[in-house]
């Protein structure tokens, strides 16, 4: 069994008697041998909402697909330091690849300062280490996560050198 | 002593089970071993848990030239315990002399989950070793503590059994076949899960946060992070090579949060995620982050698809 539950939309009201009527669903199918579905339209509802639909369900069914990506940004703090901030996974690499390549062009010494890193994948740690490898880039302040992946896969030695895990 | 002696010389690796009875028996024949190795001067690396290795210790005559290792540690997830082996014997490649192991990845307590793990772990070291420089691995089994069931299956996962009294036995063995067999059988039915996510490359981010919260309610504190990652690299091989989209499940099993991530994509080498990657390496690192860090992983494949367990404790 199906039902939508987008009439919470409608009004304030509405909206506050939606978990008063998903307790009382539940109740109705406990020990039942019966599948019922509660769909929420994200784009419908607030965020809040949905947030507390999980919380009255015994399980929960998210479709994720077709979202837009997390978002990076590589922004010059100082001509030759840049910062990174944000989340860099599979859907950011061929941005993130790119942005990395433009900036070795130059001749300068350029620093990357990974402070504000908020996830990294092993694919862009790689493209970090190729910039680190092949050109003037090199990286500085690895925030938690980078860390955490860089030591665990050895590729620390090469992004921060020996006085790598200084940052402890 | 009872020493026990090379079966074959010429080959480049042999994978010896040893059944033993009681601490006495475990230090006369495990501790000779070791010492014979530490004797020729060969490189010689035990891993085992630590009350082991402290009686091992105990009683050695040098026991500071071997190296020793908490099986209990780098062996909780037996998808892990590959590596060890394949660095040690990178470390001393191009040594005139051979090296030699001890390794018990089997112990009392181990779930049936576990031992299946182990099992499969065991013929790998057959088929990932096979051309390898000379080595010599024996691994301990306590037979008055294991079960016949899983006494039983260490003839097929080494070429010699020695027992703890009597003549030795010769494996019945064929590790490749045997492997396949287990890494293309389904894994155990699941319970519900709490949360079901379907995803692709731009709602990595979405299920990375749905993760995270499921994680944070399940008490793993500062092992959440590195959870994320291991679901993350498990799902973007789902895209890279798992047709584009994955589906990812999370459920509390009773001591752990355990994701499931499924596509329809097909892994040809069972030996996936156990060898540490050289940093240029393209290929798929990720199970071998995930098997770094998560504590329990299961991986099975076959041509209708990929299904991938990832365990952590809190």
């Amino acid at each position: 069994m199906a039902a939508g539950v987008s009439w919470a939309a409608e009004s304030e009201s509405r909206a506050e008697g939606l978990q008063e009527y998903e307790v009382a669903v539940t109740d109705v199918f406990d020990e039942k041998h019966a599948r019922a579905l509660c769909l929420y339209d994200r784009r419908l509802l607030r965020p809040e909402l949905v947030q507390r639909a999980a919380a009255v369900h015994p399980s929960t069914i998210e479709d994720a697909t077709g979202h837009d990506g997390p978002t990076f940004q590589i922004a010059p703090e100082t001509p030759t330091l840049m910062r990174v901030t944000g989340q860099i996974d599979l859907s950011g690499a061929g941005e993130f690849s790119k942005q990395i390549a433009s900036l070795v062009d130059g001749d300068d010494l350029v620093v990357l300062d990974l402070s504000a890193v908020q996830f990294i994948d092993i694919g862009a740690l790689r493209v970090l280490v190729d910039a680190v490898r092949n050109s003037h880039v090199r990286v500085s302040r690895p925030s938690r996560p980078v860390r955490s992946l860089a030591s665990l896969t050895g590729m620390d030695r090469i992004l921060f050198g020996d006085a790598a895990g200084e940052s402890e | 002593m009872n020493a026990i002696a090379l079966m074959d010389r010429s080959a480049a690796f042999t994978h010896d089970a040893l059944l033993y009875t009681g601490q006495s028996k475990f230090l006369e024949r495990v501790g000779g071993f070791v010492h014979d190795g530490i004797s020729a001067g060969e490189p010689t690396l035990v891993v085992l848990s630590n009350p082991k290795i402290d009686l091992l210790r105990d009683n050695l005559p040098q026991p500071d030239r071997a190296e020793f290792l908490d099986m209990e540690r780098v062996g909780r997830n037996p998808g892990r315990i590959m590596s060890v082996w394949h660095d040690f014997v990178e470390r001393h490649s191009g040594r005139e002399v051979p090296l030699r192991g001890v390794g018990e990845p089997v112990w009392q307590g181990r779930t049936h989950d576990e031992l299946e793990e182990c099992e499969l772990h065991e013929h790998l070291l057959n088929v990932a070793f096979e051309l390898s420089s000379p080595w010599w691995l024996l691994c301990p089994y306590d037979s008055t503590a294991l079960s016949t069931g899983v006494l039983d299956k260490v003839g097929g996962t080494h070429r010699r059994v020695l027992p703890s009294d009597g003549a030795d036995l010769q494996g019945d063995y064929s590790p490749r076949d045997a492997a396949w067999e287990i890494f293309r059988s389904p894994l155990p039915p699941s319970p519900p899960a709490k949360l079901e996510v379907t995803f692709d490359s731009a709602g990595l981010a979405t299920a990375r946060e749905a993760v995270s919260r499921v994680a944070t309610e399940a008490g793993l504190g500062d092992r959440a992070g590195d959870f994320v990652l291991s679901v993350n690299e498990v799902a973007t091989n789902s895209i890279v090579h798992g047709g584009g989209r994955g589906r990812l499940r999370l459920w509390e099993a009773e001591s752990a949060l355990v994701c499931e991530v499924a596509d329809h994509g097909t892994i040809q080498d069972p030996l996936v995620g156990r060898r540490r990657p050289s940093i240029g390496d393209l290929g798929r690192q990720g199970l071998w982050v995930a098997n770094q860090f998560c504590d329990f992983v299961q991986i099975r494949s076959r041509s209708d698809g990929t299904v991938v367990r990832l365990h952590m404790r809190a």
